[in-house]
């Protein structure tokens, strides 16, 4: 174990073992499997079950893990090796909100990447190959800043209301937790949601991309069922066609943006007024929107607004019914920040320096091994330099992240 | 005969009805009030009881439909779970689904020419579905609309009909018409029926009559030369590259030409070459050409997915829904029709 890893692991130790930890307990705890990676240690510890959340922390405490997870599926054995053995129950529903997939200008400033083999680095998401050696292989370093959170957090947002509204889950049957890094994870629980297969999961997931939408299924007779006073999609696409049509946009921009010729845009543009007071009256006429826009072109703008307006997820861990999820309340053992319950109607306040960090901030000494932002949590760092002194927590951020060595 | 009656929310349930859905809630509570055990088998009833179940099975396999017989009530709804007896001492999962299809066959052509207030109240009281009647949406008078869950769990077919984007969603419920209701139930009582053949019986180990026995025994005599028909021992041909599909094709040339792989990519690449039958070892060589080629990882990953290593679970290639939604689906001309790529090579073979 380096000495870098010693150290984290004593604060996590110490932490674990405070009055101020507070480890979340899923329900039925006894049907979860849980899974532990430990520092210093290769892979992962899994198949293990606990019978109640003080043997679980007594676990935690004792053995100091670097990352815990515990599995959104219920099993009746779920200690077994196989998974034919642990008898699937059941599963909650689990979205991932991660800013790493959500483009943002910001990580052109903060993330970096490093060839593997001759050490150069640059910013921003990595190249195909290293411009110096040509090497394939490159380690990106990605850093978390408010920005790539706030917008972490505006997909939450656009989650929780399809949650609500559409899929008509109460509110507390959901939790939203901060993953500890650069995002947030959703979780529901729901007894009509628990026996769900993979298929019912991906269509929760199409719904909510909007995938496979298909708007001439939108129709009855010659009326478009949209509008203000209709539910789920039907009301959604109202206002998104609404936004779109009030836009200013040249004929290039446009044809580009939308994938239509930019005669077809020029045409966009020409009728533009006229469709949005078709949109708003009540029934909408089919014939008359096709008439004047082309089936085709209606159709891509649709798609185009239905594709700019839906939350960016990664949809694998809403699919996959047999996930482990980090568990809430331990540390994310690259961050040392605690995966964290959000309280969603006050999202926007969250921060996690404020919400989400469990250690001190007394300064410490830092050697820096690898490029680093200019700013982290409104902390300055002089990259320049080799030595940083620096606040506890955002220490164990660098520690953690291999992007510094203890002094 | 049986003259058992129940008027239930406006809803007619008489003893044609219990022969014609021997699986509703209605039917198992006449069945228990008859009490009617296995060991009452091994009599002239029984017999003419085994001798229905037989008939639905054999019926199933070789003309893929079930009639519906409402002469004798009692034997026909006996003649149900007797079926699924003699399914569960066969375990056959292919059986088990030939049945499954002809029974909810057999129910949803029923179920058409049923009042919607049936069709509800069998969904209702059976399976627990969510269902309730909204009144005054305005574009529509008095719709049935069913809980979202219960809904995805008995979608028919991934079509842009069926899919849940394309319909009316209010608050958690899917506006539903009578037939698609019927259709829904359908997908459900197949999923019941299967479920119900691989539930274990208690108490374990299952014994029964000798005249059990000898009814499983006539009906593996049917089945068994049509199931060396129906299946395909894919493992024992040999397949060549020509007969891939286009996407499996892509990934292999992009591994020859040197290129690094997505973890997808791989995902897709390696378990579809195990599915036909690949060894770890020839698998790990087709990834060796990879500019980042680590044998040792390599081989670790190959075994977690032939279910050596890890969770010991063998991973199944991707259906091409999955693999369009990962972007690596590139369809040509003879993917029409199809929904996995397994299922391309089995196509092009019998062509």
């Amino acid at each position: 174990m380096t000495r870098e890893e010693k150290f984290l692991e004593k604060l996590f130790n110490k932490y674990y073992r405070s009055k101020g930890s507070t480890i979340f307990a899923p329900s039925m705890i006894e049907k979860r499997e849980f899974a532990f990676i430990f520092f210093g240690k290769e892979g992962m510890l899994r198949h293990v079950s606990y019978r109640s959340v003080e043997e679980l922390k007594g676990f935690i405490s004792t053995h100091t893990p670097k990352h815990v997870y515990y599995s959104s599926a219920y099993y009746k054995y779920p200690s077994m090796d196989s998974m034919d053995e642990k008898i699937w129950e059941g599963a909650d529903l689990v979205f991932d909100i991660d800013a790493d997939h959500i483009p943002t200008d910001c990580k052109e400033e903060h993330d970096f990447w490093i060839c593997t083999s001759c050490n150069l680095s640059g910013k921003g998401t990595p190249p195909s190959k290293c411009p110096k050696c040509g090497n394939e292989k490159l380690d990106s370093l990605k850093w978390i800043c408010n920005k790539c959170l706030d917008a972490a957090k505006s997909e939450v947002e656009k989650l929780l209301d399809i949650l609500l509204d559409d899929l008509g889950f109460k509110e507390q049957e959901i939790k939203v937790f901060f993953s500890g890094h650069r995002g947030f994870h959703i979780h529901v629980e729901s007894e009509y949601i628990r026996d769900l297969g993979q298929d019912a999961r991906r269509e929760i997931i199409d719904y909510i991309e909007g995938r496979g939408l298909d708007i001439k299924l939108f129709r009855r007779g010659d009326v478009l069922d949209i509008g203000p006073d209709r539910s789920g999609w039907r009301k959604r696409l109202f206002q998104f066609l609404i936004e779109f049509l009030s836009e200013e946009e040249d004929p290039l921009t446009l044809s580009n943006k939308v994938g239509i010729s930019k005669r077809s845009a020029e045409r966009v543009i020409r009728v533009k007024e006229d469709l949005l007071k078709v949109i708003l009256s009540n029934p909408v006429e089919w014939r008359v929107i096709v008439r004047s826009l082309g089936e085709r072109t209606f159709e891509r703008i649709v798609n185009y607004v239905v594709n700019r307006n839906v939350p960016s997820i990664d949809e694998r861990v809403t699919i996959d019914t047999k996930r482990l999820i980090r568990l809430p309340g331990s540390l994310h053992g690259k961050t040392g920040f605690k995966v964290q319950a959000v309280d969603f109607s006050n999202i926007w306040d969250f921060n996690p320096v404020e919400h989400a960090c469990v250690f001190p901030d007394y300064e410490i000494s830092l050697k820096l091994k690898r490029p680093v932002p200019s700013q982290i949590f409104g902390v300055t760092l002089d990259s320049k330099k080799e030595r940083i002194k620096v606040p506890l927590y955002l220490a164990v951020y660098l520690l953690g992240n291999g992007g510094a060595t203890l002094d | 005969m049986p003259l058992n009656t129940t008027v239930k929310s406006r809803v007619t349930f008489d003893a044609t009805d219990l022969a014609k859905y021997p699986f509703s809630a209605d039917a198992v509570k006449y069945i228990d009030s008859l009490g009617f055990s296995i060991t009452d088998l091994d009599s002239d009833f029984g017999r003419r009881i085994l001798e229905r179940a037989s008939e639905r099975i054999v019926s199933a396999i070789k003309r893929r439909r079930i009639l519906t017989l409402l002469e004798d009530v009692d034997t026909e709804v006996l003649s149900y779970p007797v079926s699924i007896l003699l399914l569960k001492k066969i375990q056959d999962d292919i059986l088990a689904k030939i049945y499954a299809v002809a029974e909810s066959k057999r129910v949803y052509s029923l179920l058409l020419s049923e009042p919607v207030e049936k069709i509800v109240y069998i969904a209702k009281t059976t399976f627990k579905w969510n269902i309730k009647k909204v009144l005054g949406t305005d574009f529509e008078e008095g719709s049935w609309v069913i809980h979202f869950s219960h809904y995805l769990s008995n979608i028919p077919e991934f079509s842009p009909h069926w899919k849940l984007v394309n319909r009316v969603l209010l608050n958690g419920y899917v506006v539903v018409s009578r037939e698609e209701l019927a259709r829904l139930l359908e997908e459900q009582i197949k999923r019941f029926i299967i479920e119900k053949v691989h539930t274990p019986a208690e108490p374990q180990p299952l014994t029964v009559p000798k005249v059990v026995e000898e009814y499983v025994d006539k009906l593996l005599e049917e089945w068994l030369p049509q199931r060396t028909r129906i299946t395909h021992p894919l493992r024992e041909v040999e397949v060549s590259e020509g007969e891939y599909p286009p996407c499996i094709r892509f990934l292999l040339d992009k591994t020859r030409r040197g290129e690094n792989l997505s973890h997808v990519e791989r995902f897709a690449l390696a378990t579809f070459m195990l599915s036909i039958g690949k060894s770890v070892d020839e698998v790990v060589k087709i990834f060796s050409s990879m500019p980042d080629f680590n044998e040792a990882i390599t081989r670790y990953q190959v075994e977690h997915l032939a279910g050596l290593k890890g969770s010991r679970k063998k991973y199944s290639p991707f259906k091409c829904e999955n693999m369009r939604t990962h972007g690596i689906c590139i369809p040509d001309k003879k993917c029409e029709g199809i929904r996995h790529p397994l299922q391309y090579f089995l196509f092009k073979r019998r062509r």
